[in-house]
């Protein structure tokens, strides 16, 4: 990870990474974005504050992806299990920064997934989040080969969203897709992205509460 | 019969230059023209063994060293393969792809190796580019992704109903780093464990039993999921083998109808398909890497699997194939597989065997050096496994003797179909024979290489034409006829014979190079035959620095050997000895003392230990014939004692008998023995004088010995008869004799030397009263005899002018 002073509001690209799993693939795009746009890119590890509390009751129990069984769940494990995932994903996230020649850092915070995402907000206009905060069980990183080559653009009429296709037309670019805009409802319509193939998916803000943010099953970037 | 005194003409027959051509031009494409000359016997023998085909019958060429018996077999089979051609294959080893262990060997016609190793290189680069473009097509990314859509959709939707069921039960299910868990739902969010213990029990109760059913129904869930993820690999390979198959079906059936003739290649090119389509994944991966650049398990998807490894290139050299092994060893016949190393391991594969001698010469012939083969370590039985098997088999000598456990590559045997030609001394041929009872089932054709060949102006024309020739071909200076005339009489002195010329051709061409390296010295435009001389002479005197001491011995008188006068019992013999190629003569007293006994002839050197047991057998032969020819109505009443003084090592060879009979019998007799002659030969026990070898040195020894001190007419040495043949004199000693300074005489019983020798008649055996050497014998035997059975007594008495004289009693003064 590349160190010295944090770049200025307008310069960082926010990247929210959840687990370790999808971790690669949302660094992968942010990394490009960052390195298109020119920016830095702010990692952000959420350590999932419900999960703690989870943890915390008498009766929990976890089941790894790989095991057999239901095994008891402590918080200290947990505890545990969040400092490791941090040191793995700043290692990953200073390799790939030193590769693509980007400054980038990562920070740790504690609570609720979507509700960070949206609480970005107020330092950086651009918060790129993986699919897997809404995904009970994380996926397998899709190979590139089979990654969809599209970046679709979900717009309205507002500013943010003339601000949302621009930055989507530079996200394209980046990641070598090409873009397909979709209309959003107005006023607190939402659309439906069902079976849509797409690489990145790109929304105003102001249009995204937590519980959609939760809902979405694509890698999501959030604008403004 | 008697002695007789040899005239000049039976001390050298000298080669006349003018027998031969004067311009000696050089050989054709006769036999000699390969450096043989007669030998008919062997190239025979060669011939047939090259010709042969019956397993079995490979060939041992045995004779001496520089006899042209590697000549002589390049030369028959040049001859053979003209008349015959050659049937040789390209071999290769190729991956075998469901035993990599186990390269599989395959035969190609020759030439078409090298091409089968293009095509599949070129096939490898093609599969590369086709396989990359199908796998970069919109069609398959497509393709993937609905597969990929349509389990990631049934996975999702199965744990989608896990989560709707948790949902239900006001549950929450969270992701976390160490895995799923379930937690009760408050509001929206997860019940605090404060909340929670304030709960009633009941409610306490059913919370944790809708935990347990949405759990079991998670891990079901999930179970499924991993077998849905692998249907869905399955599901992608096999659209990943349907869009290989296009790319490669072309390709592979194109090369397949390319060696339609071969059904191994066909058969392998099969395999390569099936294992392409297997393993498509590792053509998308490494595109950056050429083919067999990278050693063996350098890269984790190495492409060199598919590489040829052409072991024999039977095309890349046109010529006659056969193969001289200069270093035969174990591995340098049967081949080997290289290892290379990587981070600390060992690694091989099959494009690190290398093919060996046998390989090499498969199809054709090899030369081996029988006795470098058999110094060599687990070649010799390397190489009768092959010949018994018809096959060559590559095993690692670390295999063999367990020192490494790990597994090793067993490359497929090739057959083998060569004939070996081992070429060595006769010792070598013989300690095999002896030895190994394999061996003659196996070289059952023994070629035997004389060390010389009859004299006769074919033989000495063609052994001068090779001379020439050889001469020729090193650019050196041509040499006259009589310059070859003088190397040719060298060559018959080495044989040892007058009537047989070496066969050792490259002794003579040492010289003659000398020779002309002496001639270009002196600007000279030719070898003349001062020049071949010279050599000859430096080449002696190179090796004459114990000959040189021994004779300033004898001058000295360091070493007694007496040149004139007489002696009773001592005689002067002639030995000789070898330093270097270069054979020394030289005379050696023998001295003999007899008296009174039982018929006892002491050999010094015998009780000494100093004597060979040729000389032992020389000495027991002497003494039965002294007791057969003089005691056989009366006993044997004398004890005598032999001995070659100042010899301090072993003497071995029977040629000084002739000389310790006639001292032994110079001593019975009281005869004394005249000094100016030297004797060789050996007796047997009737008494005649039988051949010795190194005559021509004995003579010339005793020459140079008599020459030193001056030569006096007198002097000369005694041979036998049956050695006249053997002479070839050098001029000098031939000059000598013809000047009547020096005689050699030939002589072909113990009772012609013994008159020479002691220049007193023989007389008759038995009758005492004459005054002959037997009429002495005689006398003296019955003296001894008469006094063992204590019939007289002796006494000495002083006689006026004789000293003590020694009488029977009764004649005593």
């Amino acid at each position: 990870m590349t160190s010295g002073m944090p770049p200025a509001v307008s310069a960082q690209l926010q990247a929210l990474l959840v687990d370790a799993a999808t971790a690669p693939h949302v660094l992968e795009i942010s990394t490009a974005l960052a390195r298109h746009l020119r920016r830095a890119l702010d990692v952000v590890y959420v350590e999932n504050a419900q999960a703690l509390r989870a943890a915390a009751l008498p009766f929990a129990q976890v089941l790894a992806s790989s095991a057999a069984r239901w095994a008891p769940l402590a918080t200290p494990d947990l505890e545990r299990a969040f400092r490791v995932q941090a040191t793995r994903l700043r290692e990953m996230t200073g390799r790939i920064a030193l590769q693509a020649s980007i400054q980038a850092r990562l920070r740790v915070v504690r609570g609720v997934p979507a509700v960070v995402a949206l609480e970005l907000g107020t330092a950086g206009d651009l918060t790129l989040v993986g699919s897997g905060l809404a995904s009970a069980v994380a996926d397998p990183a899709p190979s590139p080969a089979i990654s969809s080559r599209v970046v679709v653009a979900a717009v309205d009429d507002s500013p943010a969203g003339a601000r949302t296709l621009a930055v989507a037309q530079d996200a394209a670019q980046a990641l070598g897709c090409h873009l397909e805009t979709v209309t959003l409802p107005p006023d607190s319509g939402w659309l439906t992205l069902e079976g849509q193939a797409c690489r990145l998916l790109v929304l105003p803000r102001p249009r995204v509460d937590a519980a959609r943010l939760a809902g979405l099953r694509h890698d999501t970037l959030l604008v403004g | 019969m008697s002695a007789r005194q040899l005239s000049r003409a039976d001390l050298a027959r000298r080669c006349d230059p003018a027998t031969l051509d004067p311009d000696l031009p050089l050989a054709d494409e006769s036999a000699s023209a390969a450096g043989i000359v007669g030998q008919e016997r062997a190239r025979a023998a060669v011939e047939f063994g090259i010709a042969t085909s019956h397993p079995g019958f490979h060939l041992f060429v045995m004779g001496p060293a520089g006899s042209g018996r590697r000549s002589l077999t390049r030369h028959v089979i040049g001859q053979h393969m003209a008349r015959n051609g050659a049937h040789r294959q390209d071999w290769v080893y190729v991956h075998r792809f469901d035993r990599p262990h186990q390269p599989v060997a395959l035969a190609l016609p020759m030439g078409r190796g090298q091409r089968f190793r293009a095509d599949m290189r070129e096939l490898v680069h093609d599969l590369r580019t086709l396989i990359q473009a199908a796998f970069e097509s919109e069609e398959y990314a497509t393709q993937v992704e609905q597969i990929a859509g349509e389990f990631k959709e049934r996975a999702d939707a199965a744990l989608t109903e896990v989560a709707q069921e948790a949902q239900r039960r006001d549950l929450a299910m969270i992701r976390t780093p160490m895995g799923l868990t379930l937690a009760p739902r408050e509001n929206g969010e997860v019940m605090t464990p404060e909340r929670f213990q304030a709960l009633p029990e009941e409610r306490r109760n059913e919370i944790q039993k809708a935990v347990s059913e949405v759990q079991e129904r998670l891990l079901r869930t999930l179970r499924a999921n991993m077998r849905m993820r692998k249907e869905h690999a399955d599901r992608v390979r096999e659209l990943d083998r349907s869009m290989t198959l296009m790319a490669v079906e072309h390709a592979v059936d194109d090369l397949k109808h390319r060696y339609a003739d071969l059904p191994e290649v066909v058969h392998y090119l099969d395999a390569v398909r099936a294992d392409v389509i297997e393993n498509a994944r590792d053509f998308r991966t490494h595109e950056e890497a050429e083919e067999g650049s990278a050693p063996p398990g350098e890269s984790p998807v190495d492409l060199g699997r598919y590489e040829v490894n052409l072991v024999v290139d039977a095309g890349a050299d046109a010529t006659t194939p056969i193969i001289e092994a200069d270093h035969p060893t174990y591995q340098n016949l049967v081949g080997r597989v290289d290892h290379v190393a990587r981070f600390g391991a060992l690694l091989t594969d099959f494009r690190l065997i290398k093919g060996g001698l046998l390989h090499r010469a498969n199809g054709g012939y090899l030369l081996v050096d029988a006795l470098k083969l058999v110094q060599e370590p687990y070649a010799w039985p390397a190489l009768k496994r092959a010949l018994q098997k018809r096959e060559i088999r590559i095993e690692s000598m670390a295999e063999m003797f367990s020192i490494v456990s790990t597994v090793q590559l067993e490359p497929d045997p090739i057959p083998l179909d060569a004939k070996v030609v081992l070429i060595g001394e006769r010792w070598v041929c013989s300690l095999l024979q002896a030895h190994d009872p394999e061996f003659d089932e196996l070289f059952r054709v023994v070629a035997d290489v004389g060390d010389d060949m009859p004299r006769a102006r074919h033989t000495e024309q063609g052994l001068a034409r090779v001379l020439a020739t050889h001469l020729a071909e090193r650019q050196a200076l041509p040499a006259g006829a009589p310059a070859l005339a003088c190397l040719l009489d060298h060559g018959v002195r080495l044989a040892g014979d007058s009537t047989r010329i070496t066969a050792q051709v490259r002794r003579l061409l040492d010289v003659l190079l000398e020779a002309e390296h002496l001639a270009r010295q002196r600007g000279a435009q030719r070898i003349e035959a001062a020049d071949v001389q010279a050599a000859i002479s430096a080449s002696r005197e190179r090796a004459a620095r114990v000959h040189e001491r021994e004779r300033d011995a004898v001058q000295r008188h360091i070493l007694m050997i007496a040149t004139s006068g007489e002696r009773v019992g001592q005689v002067n013999g002639l030995s000789v000895y070898q330093v270097g190629n270069e054979a020394f003569g030289t005379a050696t007293r023998i001295t003999a003392t007899s008296r009174i006994g039982d018929g006892q002839v002491i050999d010094i050197q015998r009780e000494t230990h100093l004597g060979g047991p040729l000389h032992t057998r020389g000495v027991l032969i002497l003494t039965s014939y002294l007791a057969a020819r003089y005691s056989r109505l009366q006993p044997h009443a004398i004890v005598a004692s032999l001995v070659l003084e100042q010899t301090y090592g072993l003497v071995e060879g029977d040629s000084a008998s002739l000389g310790e009979l006639v001292a032994l019998l110079s001593s019975i007799a009281d005869v004394p023995v005249r000094q100016c002659h030297a004797v060789t030969g050996s007796v047997n026990q009737l008494g005649d004088v039988q051949a010795i070898g190194g005559v021509n040195e004995k003579i010339e020894g005793f020459f140079d010995i008599c020459a030193a001190r001056g030569l006096d007419g007198r002097q000369g040495v005694l041979i036998p008869q049956a050695n006249v043949e053997h002479l070839m004199l050098r001029e000098d000693v031939v000059e000598a004799v013809a000047a009547g300074r020096f005689h050699v005489h030939a002589v072909e019983t113990v009772d012609d030397a013994v008159e020479v020798m002691t220049g007193m008649p023989l007389g008759v055996v038995g009758t005492a009263g004459s005054d002959t050497v037997n009429g002495r014998i005689t006398r003296r035997l019955r003296e001894y005899a008469r006094l063992r059975r204590g019939e007289i007594r002796m006494m000495r008495r002083r006689v006026p002018g004789h000293g003590r004289v020694l009488f029977d009693e009764g004649d005593a003064p």
